[in-house]
């Protein structure tokens, strides 16, 4: 698959395993509501890869990028140079203005950001308010958009403030050695077949396409998803069981699992939705994990999950 | 004659002419990491490499160096001044790294990987094995997919001050230690009569190697599933799948300037005595089968035999002390160069030396230093605002632009101006620089213990240390324990200030006392503001840290971080505490200076001197003691 500029991407029904990454990045994509999604995960595990796959699935194009080499300039938006060295006033749009049109930021090894981006970043998030109020610029927008990082846990962690504004965290997996052949296998064979109109290729497209539909359908029917009282109090209870740090994981987990619903095609949400999506929406909201530890998820809290949600 | 290792020069051209062939052959082995390349053969292996990729390409190589000083704005975008018929012109073209342009090949040579600058490796993280790259710098963008071959040496010594994250990004690997120039009496002659010689035996490049490389389409090759799986058992347990999947697009290269169309297990196992990945011995392959290892290097491999030695040196960096004799109060300037000695692992020789190195690298190699740089070399600081330039220096270009756009209509600037030129005309009076936070280039680190005061007045103690924060204008990280204020008493707190003048640092010499001493936590805290303030490229020429404490840490590091008590406590605190002292003092920075000021609480008198033996420094007096209690801490201590 194509990404312009001669871009090329795996399709992302050919990427192996990692269902985990795949079931966040589409719950977020049927409920941006959800607020994003980090992915963290070590070295060449095809966090980026998954991402951009998954942009091009489902809107034909690369996803709006914040890379780290970006200057405040470019994410807040400002003069064109050139036009200006002409005597022309003509302003540029910025990354975040961008990405409130399409909805969503990616940003590749998110905890490598200048400290002084993040806060702008954190700034229009939370407020959901983009001002710029320098070079002669005066603009005020509302902006709305969902973050999706990656990040290699080995350069360092979040700040707090950043971290919670990711809806879903997904620590990526690491790949069985049955999976890790396949893997291998697929990535010399997209080498070999990228560039060519292959049927493999073709069938990984036609799987793209089909997904992209059910992801379209459940996004058009999670707002007519039930949430009852009950499951609402169960959200509360297992972000109260594990310590999440805040109240916005007992909302995410809700969102989350109305979404996961919606994707099932079920008309109600139910405690089995919230065991599947509770990994992703609380895992970055533990104590150890809000205050700069490591973010693992133990057999403990599986099992205090599956105490409560059977 | 025979190199290191046991490797003969010969074979060690050939190996690396085969891995430089590779990566050219590609797809997805642009990165060569060259181990124990001597200084004076990284040109003439880029030169190699230069012919390989114009063998390979059909056009200009465009060669770019990276160094020590490389910035960001040299890397991703290059002002471009031009003479025009109506005089200089200004635009914004694409930097170095930015290779969008179908023209030439760039190749990407590193000659120490280790002393790179921050922004290059930032910049080789984001660019080297990515599918798409993407530039957004002072209004320039572009995204395209990275094609350029990066060729960098680094000592496979201090291969442990880089980060994994970085070094995984070379999916080739190669030892090189003893390749030399060559020195046949026929190249002397050549190179005295000004003819250019091939410094690598470019001339040994098999003629079939060469027909490959210089076909337009490389051939395909198909990876069977047991060259797959091989693949990956040859790696291990690797944590993501990068060394597998580089392990066979080696093997398929291989194969294909071999000439064959079936890439086997044996291809992989070839692969991997090429680099040095090490592995089982490997079963004898069998006459005629497609799979057959190539000459070139199975020559002098045999495919049946245990694996080789692979190349190494023996120029290992001789160990030093790290720490230097602590002092009790603060002098003048410390030295500016730190004693880190690299101490290499056991699996000197392989592809992969970080896996078995001993840490060596900063805290969080690859992240952008705090503001911890000198005045008055602006171009550092936060920007603040612009003000009018006096030098052309860190200039503010927009609002340089700006400024100039405002008397664009008055007459003296059309005057300036030929009929019908649009253009801007900018003065020297309308220049901008920033203007930018000043930055300390000292800093006072104080660990704040409430518990051990009980009514001790402990200013007079800490006067020296802050005094010397203020004659120096040093920032200052305080790290609290054990207040009743605490937001949470189970944790420390911290705040970083710019000076000592800030009001958070006079209130933190008088909070109240709490209960829990969570040591353990706030020395970590301190180790990671420590390792952050140090961290490459900060010019931090001085700091202190004064730990005011009795050392009785009462809680565990496990209990700080999950917020949650679990079980009986008892030395668990204490142990965590020095443990994270332990790893401070390991940082074995010479421009830190580590003192304890002992609280003098009975029981447990020595725990501040165990503390200051963990951190590298010394214990100074705090607390006025009576006579009689001096003397029964002076027999424990004797004991």
């Amino acid at each position: 698959m194509s990404g312009g500029d001669g871009v090329r991407v795996l399709p992302y029904s050919r990427v192996v395993g990692q269902p985990d990454l795949k079931l966040a990045l589409e719950l977020n994509y049927i409920a941006p509501r959800i607020g994003g999604v980090l992915i963290s995960g070590q070295r060449g595990t095809a966090k980026s890869t998954v991402v951009r796959a998954f942009s091009l699935m489902t809107s034909g194009e690369l996803p709006v990028t914040l890379p780290i080499n970006a200057t405040d300039d470019r994410v807040l938006g400002g003069w064109e140079l050139d036009a200006l060295m002409r005597g022309e006033a003509r302003t540029q749009r910025g990354l975040l203005e961008e990405a409130g049109d399409k909805g969503m930021l990616y940003i590749d090894e998110v905890n490598l950001l200048d400290d002084h981006i993040v806060n702008i970043i954190l700034d229009v998030v939370s407020t959901g308010v983009l001002s710029v109020q320098r070079e002669a610029i005066d603009t005020v927008r509302n902006l709305s958009f969902g973050l999706v990082g990656t990040m290699n846990p080995e350069e360092g962690g979040l700040r707090p403030q950043l971290l919670d504004r990711f809806g879903l965290m997904v620590a990526v997996s690491e790949l069985d050695r049955e999976l890790r052949r396949a893997m291998v296998q697929t990535v010399l064979r997209f080498d070999d077949e990228g560039d060519t109109a292959s049927p493999w290729l073709a069938e990984g497209l036609a799987a793209d396409r089909a997904l992209c539909d059910r992801l379209a359908a459940a996004r058009d029917a999670v707002q007519d998803v039930r949430l009852s009282e009950d499951t609402v109090q169960l959200c509360a209870d297992v972000a109260t069981q594990l310590h999440a740090v805040g109240h916005r994981g007992e909302v995410v987990t809700a969102w989350a699992a109305r979404a996961l619903a919606a994707f099932e095609d079920a008309d109600e949400v139910t405690a089995h939705h919230v065991r599947r999506v509770a990994p992703l929406s609380l895992r970055h909201r533990r104590p150890e994990t809000a205050h700069g530890g490591p973010v693992e998820w133990t057999e403990e809290d599986s099992a205090l999950l599956d105490g409560l949600l059977g | 004659m025979t190199g290191e290792g046991g490797r003969s020069p010969r074979d060690l051209r050939q190996r690396l002419l085969q891995v430089l062939a590779c990566s050219a052959l590609g797809p997805g082995l642009d990165g060569v990491l060259l181990f124990d390349l001597q200084p004076e053969m990284v040109k003439p292996v880029a030169d190699a490499f230069a012919r390989i990729l114009h063998l390979r390409h059909a056009r200009p190589v465009r060669r770019v160096v990276l160094s020590s000083v490389t910035g960001d704005d040299e890397l991703w975008l290059r002002p471009v001044l031009s003479h025009e018929n109506t005089g200089l012109g200004f635009s914004v073209s694409p930097g170095a790294l930015v290779d969008t342009g179908a023209d030439s090949t760039t190749l990407v040579v590193v000659p120490d990987l280790t002393r790179l600058s921050l922004p290059a490796m930032r910049g080789a993280v984001q660019l080297v094995g990515a599918d798409v790259a993407v530039v957004e710098r002072s209004g320039f963008r572009a995204r395209w997919r990275p094609s350029a071959r990066w060729l960098a040496a680094c000592s496979e010594a201090e291969v442990g001050r880089l980060s994994p994250h970085l070094l995984d990004r070379f999916p080739i690997r190669l030892n090189v230690a003893g390749l030399r120039r060559i020195t046949r009496g026929s190249d002397l002659m050549r190179g005295a009569v000004g003819e250019r010689v091939s410094e690598l035996g470019w001339d040994e490049l098999p003629p079939n190697w060469r027909a490959v490389l210089a076909a337009q389409r490389r051939p395909v090759c198909e990876v069977s599933e047991e060259a797959a799986d091989r693949a990956v058992e040859l790696v291990g347990g690797e944590t993501g799948g990068r060394r597998a999947i580089a392990l066979a697009r080696i093997a398929r290269a291989q194969t294909v300037l071999a000439g064959a169309d079936t890439c086997g297990p044996a291809r992989v196992e070839e692969a991997a005595r090429l680099i040095g990945v090490g592995a089982q011995p490997v079963p004898p392959v069998t006459e005629g089968s497609a799979d057959q290892s190539s000459p070139f290097v199975s020559g002098s491999v045999s495919a049946g035999t245990p694996f080789p030695d692979p190349p190494r040196s023996d120029t290992s960096p001789s160990e030093s002390d790290s720490f230097g004799s602590a002092v009790a109060v603060p002098a003048g300037s410390a030295e500016a160069l730190d004693a880190f000695p690299a101490v290499a692992g056991d699996r000197r020789g392989s592809a992969y030396p970080e896996d078995d190195t001993q840490f060596l690298r900063e805290f969080h190699p690859l992240r952008i230093p705090w503001l911890r740089r000198p005045e008055p070399s602006s171009a550092r600081g936060t920007v603040t605002g612009v003000r009018s330039a006096t030098v052309l220096r860190d200039l503010a270009f927009v609002a340089t632009v700006v400024e100039a756009a405002k008397y664009q209509k008055l007459p003296g600037r059309r005057a300036l101006r030929e009929q019908g030129d649009g253009r801007l005309v900018v003065l020297r009076s309308d220049f901008r620089s920033y203007v930018r936070l000043p930055v300390a280039e000292r800093m006072l680190v104080l660990l704040l213990d409430h518990t051990c005061r009980g009514g001790w007045d402990w200013r007079t103690a800490l006067a020296p240390y802050v005094q010397w924060a203020y004659t120096g204008r040093a920032a200052v990280c305080a790290v609290e324990i054990g207040s009743r204020d605490a937001v949470d008493e189970l944790r420390a707190d911290h705040f970083v200030a710019r000076s000592v003048l800030d009001p958070r640092v006079s209130a933190a010499l008088h909070r109240p006392a709490g209960r829990s001493s969570p040591l353990a936590h706030g020395l970590t805290i301190t180790d990671q503001l420590l390792r952050r303030a140090f961290q490459q490229r900060s010019n931090l020429i001085e700091a202190w840290l004064v730990v005011v404490s009795d050392g009785r840490g009462n809680i565990p590091l496990d209990t700080s971080m999950s917020g949650r008590l679990v079980g009986p406590v008892r030395r668990a605190g204490i142990d965590d505490a020095m443990t994270a002292a332990g790893r401070i003092g390991a940082m074995g920075r010479l421009r830190l200076h580590a003192v304890v000021i002992d609280a003098g609480r009975q029981p447990y008198p020595d725990l501040p001197f165990l503390l200051s033996d963990a951190l590298g420094g010394v214990t100074v007096a705090g607390r006025t003691m009576a006579l009689g209690e001096r003397n029964t801490r002076g027999a424990r201590r004797a004991d």
